[in-house]
């Protein structure tokens, strides 16, 4: 018995020695690498690891061998690709995420919608402010145009020169005539001016007042959200996401 | 800022604008007696002619006619105007200008030596100011 017992304990000594040795191998099959992402930008990068966990470590220790990783941060495209892990080893890996379409659209129109509202706020009144002060000038003009008028018909009868006179009425008064009409004609269209772009102002400004700026609706995050596992404290969540579009 | 009140602020300049007119017309102004193309009354007044014997020293005893004649300083539109008048004798084609008598008044007396009983003497009569003339008149006296 005692014979029998010790070839027992023998057999399981192997057995448990074989498994032992077969654990070790599977171990050492087995290591890890570490990856250090350097991302672009910063502050905001996401990724998603294999797809399914959502994170946004900037050091993971992974086994050996290729990873799949989708990177996305707001504003630009998503980046998907593989990282293969090398065992025992720090790589660093640089990421740089390009502006995504839609937002570079969305750039192009709030700039066209700044600069619209730039010049219509403050166009509009420059023009006005200047058509507000050649009138005023050419008003003064004007009114001195006819006040030389009114001295020059003064002076017709104030003057005992017949030579001056002379003088005075066929060149001075028809000169002064001349300015005076130029004088009427400018101060008209400064008037003009004025009014178009204070009715431009006016009208702008209110439809200025109605309008909105573009809105950037980030599509690659609707798709970067789409199906991704989100681990937390007490485990995780599965967010599902859809785009339905609904302009075509 | 309602509407209305920016329409009218609006159409102010226009009418500020509008508000001077231009009724000088050099070519109505013709009421000023020194201005050559002056279109009214007579400026000149005649106020008939006679003799007078005068003295010259070395010559002695002088006969000459004198023609005198008045402005119508009623008629002027600068009633303080001072001026002196250009008298061309149509007979002889002599040109003068002469200053008041008495001075400072308006009236005027011209001096003709050779003198010629019963014949017009025509004057053309002009006020004039620094050497320029206005509209000329013509006045005939006969003795």
């Amino acid at each position: 018995m005692s014979g029998w017992t010790g070839i027992a304990v023998r057999v399981v000594q192997c057995l448990v020695g074989g498994v032992l040795v077969l654990f070790a191998g599977s171990a050492v099959g087995q290591s890890t690498g570490t990856l250090r992402l350097n991302m672009e930008p910063a502050g905001s990068t996401e990724y998603v690891l294999d797809t399914a966990y959502r994170m946004r470590d900037r050091e993971l220790r992974l086994l050996e061998g290729p990873h799949h990783f989708v990177f996305w941060a707001p504003e630009r495209r998503m980046l998907d690709t593989t990282i293969t892990v090398v065992p025992g080893v720090t790589t660093d890996v640089r990421i740089g995420l390009r502006y995504s379409e839609e937002y570079i659209q969305w750039r192009k129109r709030s700039e066209r919608y700044t600069t619209t509202r730039r010049w219509g706020l403050y166009g509009p009144p420059v023009v006005a402010a200047g058509a507000a002060a050649w009138m005023v000038v050419s008003y003064l003009d004007y009114r001195q145009a006819h006040q030389d008028l009114v001295d020059l018909e003064e002076a017709y009868a104030a003057s005992t020169d017949p030579g001056e006179i002379q003088r005075m009425k066929s060149t001075g008064i028809p000169d002064a005539k001349d300015d005076f009409a130029k004088a009427r004609t400018t101060t008209i269209v400064a008037s003009g001016l004025f009014v178009v772009s204070a009715g431009a102002t006016w009208y702008l400004r209110r439809k200025l007042e109605e309008s909105r700026p573009p809105a950037f609706e980030d599509k690659e995050r609707t798709r970067f959200e789409g199906l991704v596992w989100v681990p937390g404290q007490n485990g995780g969540t599965w967010a599902a996401g859809i785009t339905i579009p609904l302009a075509r | 800022m309602n509407r209305s009140t920016l329409a009218l602020l609006m159409a102010l300049p226009l009418l500020l604008a509008g508000c001077y007119k231009d009724d000088l017309d050099p070519g109505k102004l013709t009421n000023n007696p020194f201005d050559p193309g002056y279109v009214g009354e007579n400026v000149f007044v005649s106020e008939g002619t006679y003799t007078e014997t005068v003295f010259i020293p070395g010559v002695g005893n002088v006969v000459r006619q004198v023609i005198a004649f008045r402005v119508r300083r009623d008629l002027f539109l600068n009633p303080s105007a001072s001026y002196a008048v250009q008298v061309h004798d149509l007979q002889n084609g002599q040109t003068t200008v002469i200053n008041a008598d008495p001075p400072g008044g308006d009236a005027f007396k011209y001096y003709k030596q050779n003198l010629v009983q019963g014949s017009p003497v025509c004057l053309e009569l002009r006020l004039t100011n620094n050497f320029s003339v206005a509209r000329a008149e013509t006045i005939c006296v006969t003795l």
